[in-house]
């Protein structure tokens, strides 16, 4: 399928001035990372997917204060799939009627599920996810963002429309509650290099 | 590596419960009706039209006070039933689209949204073409509009404000 070159903001201008098949485009571009985030956190599908629809919803519902950083829209996605996903029971009731109309379809066996060992770096084991647990829910939004995305604090602190001061201490709280609730083994639990290069900053 | 993915149908299904309901949502109803109510208004202060007062009132100058709404006009006429033609396109903070109400007209010319022909339901729809001319009025409710003419008494044969300088 041919790429959509339109920027995010001018494809918002479309959307929210009638042209409905722009918010399509919207959803086509990110919905893929929006459900590996969410289903990072629910892991079960048909949940994650929930969730992915229940964002968008969201974002069309708060469209006059959706947040761009640098034309982009996916930071402030971000931000919202955190909040859904840590009180997906309260955000999914809000929509529930529309999310009837999409079935969750059969409950068969998450095929994800059986190469859960061999994902160690996208996933999370039950020690990191106890880890951030324990982490508030503004701290989770920022480690969501910088850490686990990969998104610069300058553009997160503008998605979150805070200072960037804050974000940084604000991490850094973060940072030393993932230090004691992982120990000495770092993130993964397993031996070895963090799989990504955004993990360094927990170090 | 394996990353979890969105079963097809289920996301297709996902797009078109959105999409449907971008277009129905009862807040874009509401401003569809605001929008003839205001084309209403207009056409009726417009058939009064020769009233000095009210005429004195609706050319003055204003200044545009809400910069969340611009109406980009596809045409520099009113429809039969007073509406304007044309989209009205949202501004979302921190979008980086200009401040410009002109330029934001423009961004929607360029995509085709303001041609005849344009389909909303469709991501294909070609290019359009940004008219030589475009002017800047003030709504009655303090939003811009921009209107495809050359004609620099065009916001007033349409009861809009000029732009106070």
């Amino acid at each position: 399928m041919e790429q959509d070159r339109r920027s995010d903001s001018a494809l918002w201008l479309e959307a929210t001035s009638g042209t409905e098949a722009a918010f399509g485009v919207v959803y086509d571009r990110y919905r893929s990372r929006i459900f590996r985030r969410a289903y990072a956190q629910v892991l079960n599908t048909a949940d994650a997917e929930d969730i992915v629809a229940v964002v968008f919803l969201e974002a069309w519902r708060r469209r006059k204060s959706v947040r761009f950083v640098d034309g982009s829209l996916l930071p402030w996605l971000l931000i919202v799939t955190t909040n859904v996903s840590l009180n997906t029971r309260r955000s999914i009731r809000r929509y529930d009627r529309l999310l009837a109309s999409v079935p969750r379809g059969p409950q068969t066996v998450d095929p994800s599920r059986e190469v859960e060992e061999r994902i160690d770096g996208a996933r999370m084991s039950e020690r990191t996810r106890a880890a951030l647990a324990r982490l508030t829910a503004p701290e989770r939004r920022v480690v969501d963002l910088c850490l686990i995305e990969g998104i610069p604090l300058a553009d997160a602190a503008a998605a979150l429309d805070m200072p960037l001061g804050s974000v940084k201490s604000r991490l850094s709280r973060a940072r030393t509650k993932l230090r004691d609730g992982l120990g000495d083994a770092p993130w993964p639990d397993s031996a070895g290099a963090p799989a990504s290069g955004d993990l360094e900053v927990l170090g | 590596m394996t990353e979890p993915e969105m079963r097809p149908e289920r996301a297709e299904a996902i797009r078109s419960m959105l999409v449907e309901h971008v277009r129905t949502e009862p807040a874009v109803r509401a401003r569809r009706r605001r929008n003839r109510i205001i084309g209403w208004g207009g056409l009726g202060v417009l058939a009064i039209g020769v009233g000095a007062t009210a005429g004195a009132v609706l050319l003055q100058p204003a200044q545009v006070t809400d910069d969340r709404w611009v109406q980009c006009l596809s045409e520099p006429t009113r429809n039969s039933d007073g509406t304007f033609p044309g989209s009205a396109a949202m501004i979302s903070e921190g979008s980086g689209l200009p401040d410009d109400p002109i330029e934001i007209c423009k961004i929607m010319w360029e995509s085709g949204a303001l041609d005849p022909d344009f389909d909303a339901t469709s991501v294909t729809n070609p290019p359009g073409k940004v008219p030589d001319h475009l002017q800047l009025c003030v709504m009655d409710d303090g939003a811009a509009a921009v209107v495809p003419s050359s004609n620099e008494s065009i916001c007033a044969a349409l009861g809009l404000a000029d732009p106070a300088e």
